[in-house]
């Protein structure tokens, strides 16, 4: 092992750092703090370890799978606070509230704000274990998704406005006709600028496109 | 002839008689040759005539003839002798008479010349005498040549130079022939004195006699001006060495130096020595060295006048200041002479120095002793003189001339009448010496008291001109005889009071003899009542009533007796003589006589009933206080029980965790040791913090006895956070403290402190749970008040106190909260007190309040 610290926001890694998921731990307990971030190493779990939300915030967090570890009852920055204020950022970082009290509305509200796991003091470490390779793990297919959605939207922004109006309507399960009056456009205009659209999207058939369009959130509203 | 004797028949004899006569006549007459044949005639005559002939056989008369014969030759070769030499003489003689005549004329034509020759003659013998002198010298002289000639010569000397002239005459005497010369003063006539060279030589004159001729030149002006360049190099030299200055030439182009003798003295070198500038720069001193060779070369080259001073450093160490100046002259030949005077200044420096010494030396002494001296003019009221001392003790600027109105002003106003007066008087009583004092007063106010110290000074017309004298500041003494005079009326003061309070104490003082019986009681403490006045006679134990039921502190306290050593506070039980128990202290100690002999103590004893009845009941009041104190500590530790159970479960889950990661460590396929060795440390340390903790909560819960020991206040803080951290995050509330690192100690309980501040915390916490709005922030301040004491302040930024509760926070059972006995400020402001200090509200308004609390110091407690 290298770099074992007792520093309290060191970002603490294994061997091979490149594209391996990330555990951050926030406490602002340092035995709480660096026993966690020892078991995690034990298990070869790359750690970063943080003494309150503010610290986290400040510090950059690298573009790899990862899953937040903190206590519910953080001083400063609370851990539901932190929770909003990594949502506001844009942060989809999976996150692991650890809480001594377990009371209910605390677990709701922190369920319903996107937190993949809720452990209650005394848990198993094993608990923990899983709940954190199940949140990177999650996180890593969000990534992938996001690289996907990240995808075809600059695919999606390659096409013209009316290619785009066409690919929505056809999305939508409006045939050929419908989009051409929706449109105002001749059918055989309508067909051609599908078989763009399918060509520029990369669609190998309409299901494929219309599956690109719902990943990208596009379907127009059909007024029926 | 012939015919004659023929004619007579004279004899033979008498014949040759009369013709020797003859022929000597006629020898004297004429000369040799007539004289020679008379010889021949008479011989043949007398031969033929008078004797038988020659030539018959009478030779008897052959030895006449032969002796006439001789007679007459010898006769007349005689005479004729004697007429060659008398004409010799008188052919001389006519000679002489000739030339005599010739002579005279030169005499004559000497004689004028030797009369009338500028130069003084006189022709003296050896007495002295004068036998000539000529017209010239008498006349100088104011004589006529007839009154000197026939006189001693010593007349026209003067008294003092007789002997001087004898021996002079005396010398040429001796050595005839050779001249001498001398210079010489001689008297007119008229008593006038002027100047003579002589010229002496002794010579033979007439037979054996000697005469001295002596010519004499008049050198009264050049000896009037040598004189004068004597008298004026004397009088330059004396100036010099007076006035310690040298004076030198120097001629750049030749190279000549010329020195004065005072030069060479400055410098310490023979007047023998050729002068050099070489010299001047070898004397001087190393330091000064450049600069003077500077000066010199710079002069050397500009040609012009230079002046410097700069010291020497003599041979024997000693060093001299020296100025120096001089001149450029151009000198008749064109060339650059320096000319100038060098002056040992050195007596001078030092005078200066010493002046500038003892001038500092004085005005130094005066501010010390804070002594101004001054000289007053009576009747131009004015100062003709002050020190700089005076300046300062009346606030004048030195530099200022200073009104009679200025020095009025500064005199205060009641003072000022007797400063007056002192001036008044002198000139009253024409002197006189004054000593006064008065006040002065200074613009800001302050007040000098001086000590004035006056003499007259009588003038010539025996009025008074001036006063001298001095300004003493005495305000210092002044107020140390104020202050002193203050302590002995206030030791007077407390000797009355200690007096009074000796004769209304409880106390009474006894006396017991050798064999520790009573031998004295003092009379108060009897006509009190207190004791029975049967107890002098006996003994302190029994008096007592408690010797059977404290054996041990009787036995003590007889040992402490025999050992004769003083006793302090003996506490014992005995009655009155009511009956009534009471407690006595008692203290005493050994006393002896002059021989070291034991007397027995004495000492003063005191009734402490009341103290200890009253000592009882606070024991009471302090261990009801302490249980309630517990009491509330116990309920605190129960309200915190969430917090204080979250500050053991950190460290417990942290060895959980540390343990399961331990075992993944020692799981792998290869083992990493060290990573499961420092879990095992971390799991170690937090073994020990949980344990920490429990043992804080056990000494806040344990129900001990008060122990009082020097504590830190800020340790006792430190404690509290420690337990406290979990409650102040849980609500959210950050901690700041400001703890004054370096406090002195109080005594006091540590467990009971911690309350008082875990109380104040954690109402403080309380009073900022409704605060949403702003930080919520808790400080803990740490410090000392202006009177030293340790004082701890805890300020929240809650709801605050409002003005009718602040009256009763401290009030048993008084309580805003919905939990709690309402016991907490109560108590904590008992628990503060018991420990000498107070417990107050410093600020009561929002946002927030300050709770805070002062302690004495350690050693105040202790004393």
């Amino acid at each position: 092992m290298t770099g074992r610290s007792d520093s309290p926001n060191q970002v603490v890694k294994a061997e091979k750092p490149s594209g391996r998921a990330i555990v951050f731990v926030i406490d602002d307990d340092v035995s709480i703090r660096r026993s966690l971030a020892n078991l995690f190493q034990s298990v070869n779990l790359d750690v970063a370890t943080f003494g309150s939300a503010q610290e986290m915030l400040q510090g950059n967090l690298p573009e790899v799978a990862s899953c937040l570890v903190l206590d519910v009852r953080l001083p400063g920055l609370s851990g539901l606070e932190l929770q909003t204020e990594l949502a506001k950022l844009n942060l989809h970082i999976p996150i692991i509230f650890i809480t001594g009290h377990g009371d209910v509305p605390m677990s709701v509200k922190a369920m319903k704000g996107g937190a993949v796991d809720f452990l209650t003091k005394p848990y198993r470490d094993q608990e923990l274990l899983d709940a954190v390779v199940a949140a990177t793990e999650r996180d890593r297919k969000r990534r992938e998704v996001e690289t996907t959605v990240a995808n075809l939207q600059s695919l999606f922004e390659t096409l013209s406005p009316r290619e785009q109006a066409v690919m929505k309507l056809v999305a939508a399960g409006l045939m050929n006709k419908q989009v051409a009056a929706e449109l105002e456009l001749a059918e055989i205009t309508v067909k051609i600028y599908r078989g763009r659209v399918m060509k520029k999207m990369g669609a190998r058939s309409l299901a494929d496109l219309i599956r690109m369009a719902e990943t990208l959130g596009i379907c127009a509203n059909h007024a029926e | 002839m012939t015919l004659t004797s023929l004619y007579l028949h004279t004899q033979f004899a008498p014949t040759a008689i009369g013709y020797l006569e003859m022929i000597l006549v006629f020898s004297l007459m004429g000369s040799l040759i007539p004289s020679a044949m008379l010889l021949i005639l008479p011989f043949a005559a007398l031969a033929y005539f008078f004797a038988p002939p020659t030539f018959n056989n009478d030779p008897q008369d052959l030895p006449v003839v032969v002796a006439f014969l001789l007679a007459s030759i010898v006769g007349t070769h005689l005479i004729g002798k004697v007429r060659r030499e008398r004409e010799v003489a008188l052919e001389a003689a006519a000679g002489l008479r000739r030339s005599e005549a010739e002579l005279r004329d030169v005499e004559k034509q000497w004689r004028e010349i030797f009369e009338h020759n500028p130069v003084m003659h006189f022709m003296v013998n050896a007495t002295g005498m004068v036998l000539n002198v000529n017209t010239f010298g008498a006349t100088q002289l104011g004589y006529a040549p007839s009154e000197l000639v026939g006189h001693s010569v010593l007349k026209v000397f003067l008294e003092e130079d007789h002997p001087f002239v004898r021996e002079r005459l005396g010398l040429c005497i001796e050595t005839v022939g050779q001249s001498h010369t001398w210079e010489i003063q001689k008297i007119r006539k008229d008593g006038s004195v002027l100047w003579v060279r002589e010229n002496a030589k002794a010579m033979q004159w007439a037979e054996d006699k000697l005469v001295v001729l002596i010519a004499c030149e008049d050198i009264t002006e050049r000896k009037r001006t040598e004189t004068a360049l004597r008298r004026s190099e004397a009088h330059l030299a004396q100036a010099q060495e007076l006035s310690r200055t040298g004076s030198f030439g120097w001629n750049v182009a030749t190279g000549e130096v010329h020195w004065s003798k005072e030069t060479f003295r400055i410098f310490q070198y023979e007047p023998s020595t050729k002068p050099t500038p070489q010299l001047v720069v070898d004397r001087t001193h190393p330091e000064d060295r450049a600069a003077v060779r500077e000066t010199i070369d710079r002069a050397f080259q500009n040609e012009e006048d230079f002046e410097h001073e700069y010291r020497l450093l003599m041979p024997d160490g000693s060093v001299k200041h020296l100025h120096a100046q001089a001149r450029a002259i151009r000198t008749a030949s064109g060339d650059i002479e320096f000319v100038g005077a060098v002056t040992d200044i050195t007596a001078a420096k030092q005078a200066e120095q010493q002046l500038r010494r003892s001038e500092a030396y004085l005005a130094e002494a005066q501010h010390l002793s804070h002594t101004g001296s001054w000289s007053w003019d009576v009747h131009r009221l004015e100062f003709v003189y002050r020190s700089a001392e005076v300046d300062r003790l009346f606030g004048f600027d030195p530099q200022e001339a200073v009104s009679i109105e200025t020095i009025r002003s500064r005199i205060h106003p009641d003072d000022l009448p007797g400063v007056q007066e002192v001036p008044r008087r002198a000139i009253e009583d024409k002197g006189g010496h004054f000593e006064h004092d008065f006040r002065i007063l200074l613009p800001d106010g302050a007040i000098r008291r001086i000590h004035s110290v006056a003499h007259a000074v009588v003038g010539s017309d025996g009025n008074v001109s001036e006063l001298i004298g001095t300004h003493m500041d005495v305000t210092e003494q002044h107020a140390a005889r104020e202050r002193l005079e203050r302590a002995l009326a206030a030791l007077h003061e407390s000797e009355q009071r200690f007096r009074d309070y000796a004769e209304t104490a409880s106390d009474w003082l006894w006396e017991t003899g050798p064999d520790h019986r009573i031998t004295r009681f003092s009379e108060h403490t009897s006509a009190a009542g207190i004791l029975a006045t049967r107890v002098v006679g006996l003994l302190r134990w029994e008096i007592a009533g408690d010797v059977e039921a404290e054996p041990e502190k009787w036995r003590q306290h007889r040992a402490t007796l025999d050992a004769r050593l003083p006793f302090r506070d003996f506490i014992y039980r005995t009655i009155t003589r009511m009956g009534s128990p009471i407690y006595v202290r008692s203290s005493g100690k050994p006393f002896f006589d002059a021989d070291g002999n034991f007397l027995g103590y004495r000492g003063v004893s005191t009734d402490i009933t009341a103290s200890i009845r009253a000592d009882q009941a606070e024991r009471e009041l302090r261990k009801a206080q302490a249980e309630l104190a517990h009491m509330t500590r116990v309920t605190t530790l129960g309200e915190l029980t969430t917090s204080i159970a979250h500050e053991i479960n950190q460290p417990l889950a942290a060895i959980v965790t540390n343990g399961e990661a331990c075992l993944g460590w020692l799981g792998r396929e290869t083992p990493d040791l060290s990573a499961a060795r420092c879990s095992v440390e971390w799991i170690i340390e937090d073994g020990i913090r949980a344990s920490e903790v429990i043992r804080r909560i056990r000494a806040l819960a344990k129900k001990g006895e008060i122990e009082m020991v020097p504590l830190d206040i800020n340790d006792i803080v430190k404690e509290v956070i420690a337990l406290l951290t979990r409650e102040l995050v849980s609500h959210r509330v950050s901690l700041r403290t400001e703890l004054e690192p370096t406090l002195p100690m109080i005594l006091g309980d540590r467990v009971q402190l911690q309350q008082v501040i875990t109380n104040l915390v954690i109402n403080g916490i309380e009073a900022m749970q409704t605060v949403k709005d702003r930080p919520r922030e808790l400080v803990i301040r740490s410090s000392q008040d202006d009177m030293g004491r340790v004082q701890l302040a805890v300020t929240d930024c809650g709801v605050g106190i409002t003005e009718d509760d602040a009256d009763r926070v401290f009030t048993p059972f008084f309580t805003t909260k919905s939990s709690g006995l309402g016991m907490g400020l109560s108590i904590c402001r008992s628990i503060v007190e018991a420990h000498g200090g107070s417990l107050s509200i410093a600020r009561k308004q929002e946002p927030g309040a300050t709770f805070q609390f002062v302690l004495p110091l350690h050693k105040e407690v202790v004393s």
